[in-house]
């Protein structure tokens, strides 16, 4: 039931916003224009043609087979014969390569005499993700030489090579990827990405629609448009960010499993109903910083330590398991930590329901716990105005 | 006023404001010590598995066991079936599936082929790589072996066997840089560039926003603001983007022992240079959003966007090229190129041309636009 105090405050939010187009941006324009760039960022999915340089010392018809098959890989570029090791490394640091592979000289004759040379990939472990990328795809060229001539020389055993490779391949090592099998980065880092900046985002707005009722010290203004209720005031001034979250949470996912094509293997409206609860969590978040700070920059920068480096400790890249105790204890003070693997679980996992209750636990505390904390230290503040105005 | 009062003002104006000397001088220290926390065991360990022995036979037992004594993992638990292990890694619970198939010990002496299957998950791909990885590794080393038996039971000369199980390896990856391929080397060498970037211009735009606002400072009083009082007001807040610059590069990568000190006198020079237009920019900024908060509101949620943008996490050759291009407006697109050049990988000065370039040229053309934006302002006002 809209009460008269509540439509007061909501209209009064929206006429505000109708005539700063500043914080209209920030609320709407500025989010939509990053998630677009975030997505459009990765969409190639797999980065390919990589730069990478060869030293072929051996200039054999082995190192020329082995340089084919390297250009051949998805992955890497040949872009670059320097004829010294010196002069590749130079253009390692200049930037033009990621990596530099070295054949030796008489690595093909030394094979041949069962002495075998290795070949040498010289990476950029400074450019973690390439140097991946790159080692992976060199070292597949360089096993598929390896096995073929292996193959070749067992075959001398009889049985011709079917019988060699079935000799060879008595045990293998089967290695597989579930869930987002092809490793599209597309899919990772527009997965995770996309709605940790909302998040932030949320938060921001939330913050500065608060906040900037103590900075013009308006507070009054505020009350009295909802009626003089602060929960009111509270509800009537979250509304216009509520709404425009929970749009673009929601489009974020029907992006993701509709115009994407990554249909979730779990619960489409599991996955939707945690993302709106992480859009309410961000909105508590910003009550408790405001609460706390009663200024409007401080809590600005209260958001950034707490929500923005939150990614970095969520467990998205480096996994929290192999992170240090203090480490594992902050990210587990941070919502997104108990976000992310409920998206995952519902999106590309297909986990159970009893997997995604078990998530939104924690998740449904960060919206208790931060009102727990910040609507008493508002409303206290409401009623000093000689703290209004703090820059 | 002479550029040299236009500097010391605004370096006075920036440790006196209250609000603000925490972002000019202690924000980036407190940055150095926290944002590193997650990446300070640089490698990627103890992420638990699952084994799933349908075997139960020495030869299975003895994968388990050799799995234990690799560090990127650890054997959590084992469970009975390959659905009881695949909820829990839908549910992110482990990180991998270790699967010994019945029989396999069995198949393994007889030469009919069989397989050990490790699943990793997709939806953590840096986990991923490092189970299949590690696990890999374990498992084909058990596989050559039982090969290796096999064969010298089936009468293949033993001199032979000897020679390949002892003969070097066919591929050899060696990074070059970040010789560790410590996680958090390669991250925070990076952010680092990043974090002073952004406190920094937050803090510059707040305080030139707030100038605005009270019609005050070196760019917005009442005095005549010529080419010099914008050079020293730059010089000023260049000097503090400096010094946090040389913090980090000659303090905190060496206290975090972080790959460091490739090309001292470079990065030195480098850092003066994206200084000023790191200073540059934050004019432009505080002239533009005239206003106190506004900076921290629009910077905060840049951060991730520009890390990507510069192109060391994911490769620029895979990013659209207006990206590219809308990046190169970025000083961390050009500062953390540079950077990592020069202090991880030691580059000497003329290979960092296209970054020092790209720098020069932000310098210019936001030295420029600070210019234009200040008196649009100041015009603004008195009209």
């Amino acid at each position: 039931m809209v009460t008269p105090g509540l439509r007061g405050v909501i209209a009064r939010e929206l006429r505000y916003l109708g005539q700063q187009p500043w914080d209209l941006a920030l609320l709407a324009w500025f989010p939509m224009a990053t998630l677009v760039l975030l997505l459009w960022m990765f969409s190639a999915g797999v980065p390919t043609g990589l730069p990478i340089a060869v030293v072929d010392q051996d200039h054999s018809s082995g190192s020329r087979e082995l340089i084919r098959r390297m250009a051949s890989m998805r992955g890497l570029a040949v872009t670059a014969q320097p004829p010294s090791l010196e002069a590749a490394r130079s253009a390692v640091r200049g930037g033009a390569v990621y990596g530099i592979v070295h054949i030796p000289a008489h690595w093909d004759r030394d094979h041949l005499r069962n002495a075998p040379q290795p070949v040498v990939l010289y990476d950029n472990a400074q450019f973690s993700l390439v140097a991946g990328i790159i080692g992976g795809d060199v070292r597949a060229a360089v096993n598929s030489m390896a096995v073929e001539r292996l193959m070749a020389s067992e075959a001398r055993f009889g049985g011709g090579f079917a019988q060699a490779a079935m000799r060879l391949n008595g045990v293998q090592a089967d290695l597989r990827t579930l869930f987002n099998p092809s490793l599209s980065y597309e899919a990772y880092f527009a997965g995770m990405l996309l709605p940790a900046a909302l998040h932030l985002f949320c938060v921001i707005a939330a913050v500065s629609a608060l906040g900037r009722e103590f900075r013009n010290r308006t507070v009054d203004a505020w009350l009295a448009s909802a009626g003089g209720s602060l929960p009111r005031a509270l509800i009537g001034k979250s509304a216009p960010v509520a709404v425009v979250y929970l749009l673009l949470s929601l489009g974020i996912v029907t992006t993701f499993a509709g115009w994407r094509g990554w249909p979730p293997a779990g619960s489409l409206v599991l996955w939707m109903v945690a993302i709106t609860v992480l859009m309410f969590v961000s909105i508590a978040i910003a009550i408790m910083l405001v609460g706390l700070t009663i200024n409007l920059r401080r809590a600005l920068s209260l958001t950034g330590f707490y929500v923005a480096t939150g990614l970095a400790f969520s467990g998205f890249s480096y996994p929290r398991a192999a992170m240090g105790e203090a480490a594992q204890w902050w990210g587990g003070l941070l919502p997104y930590t108990h976000y992310l693997p409920v998206q995952q679980g519902q999106w590309l996992g297909g986990a159970s329901a009893g997997a995604w209750a078990h998530g939104m636990v924690p998740l449904l505390a960060f919206v208790a716990v931060p009102l727990l904390v910040g609507l008493p230290l508002l409303s206290r503040a409401v009623c000093q105005p000689a703290r209004w105005g703090a820059r | 006023m002479t550029p040299w009062r236009a500097f010391m003002t605004t370096v006075t104006a920036a440790l006196r404001d209250r609000g603000l000397v925490v972002m000019f001088v202690a924000a980036v220290p407190i940055y150095s010590f926290f944002y590193p926390l997650p990446y300070a065991t640089q490698s990627v360990r103890n992420v638990p598995l699952v084994v799933v022995d349908l075997d139960a036979s020495t030869a299975s037992r003895d994968i388990v066991s050799r799995l234990a004594a690799v560090a990127t993992v650890r054997v959590s638990g084992s469970a009975s079936t390959i659905g009881e292990a695949t909820a829990a890694l839908a549910g992110g619970q482990i990180a991998g599936i270790v699967l010994v198939p019945a029989n396999f010990s069995r198949d393994a002496a007889r030469g009919t082929p069989t397989a050990v299957t490790v699943f990793g998950t997709g939806a953590y791909p840096v986990q991923d790589k490092a189970v299949l990885g590690s696990v890999g590794v374990v498992v084909q080393g058990v596989a050559a072996e039982v090969t290796g038996a096999r064969l010298a039971r089936q009468g293949a000369p033993a001199a032979a066997l000897l020679q390949s199980a002892r003969a070097g390896p066919s591929f050899v990856d060696q990074p070059l840089y970040n010789l560790s391929r410590g996680y958090g080397s390669y991250v925070v060498a990076a952010v680092s560039i990043l974090i002073v970037q952004q406190v920094m211009l937050m803090a510059i735009a707040a305080l030139v926003g707030t100038w605005l606002e009270a019609r005050a400072g070196t760019l917005f009083g009442s005095q005549a603001v010529g080419f010099g009082v914008l050079l020293g007001t730059i010089a000023g807040f260049a000097l503090l983007v400096f010094l946090a610059l040389l913090y980090f590069i000659g303090f905190a990568f060496w206290f975090q022992d972080y790959p460091r000190g490739g090309n001292i006198a470079g990065a030195v020079a480098f850092a003066a240079l994206t200084a000023l237009a790191i200073a540059s920019l934050g004019i432009v900024l505080g002239a533009w959003f005239a206003d106190r908060e506004r900076a921290f509101q629009v910077l905060l949620a840049a951060s991730v966007p520009f890390l990507f943008m510069s192109g060391i996490v994911f490769p620029r050759e895979a990013m659209p090229a207006p990206i590219n291009a809308l990046a190169m407006l970025i000083p961390t697109t050009p500062g953390i190129f540079g950077f990592v050049k020069l202090n991880q990988m030691g580059a000497a000065w003329s290979e960092i041309r296209p970054e020092f370039l790209g720098m020069t040229a932000l310098l210019f053309f936001y030295g420029g636009a600070a210019w234009w934006a200040v008196r649009a302002r100041r015009q603004q006002a008195s009209g």
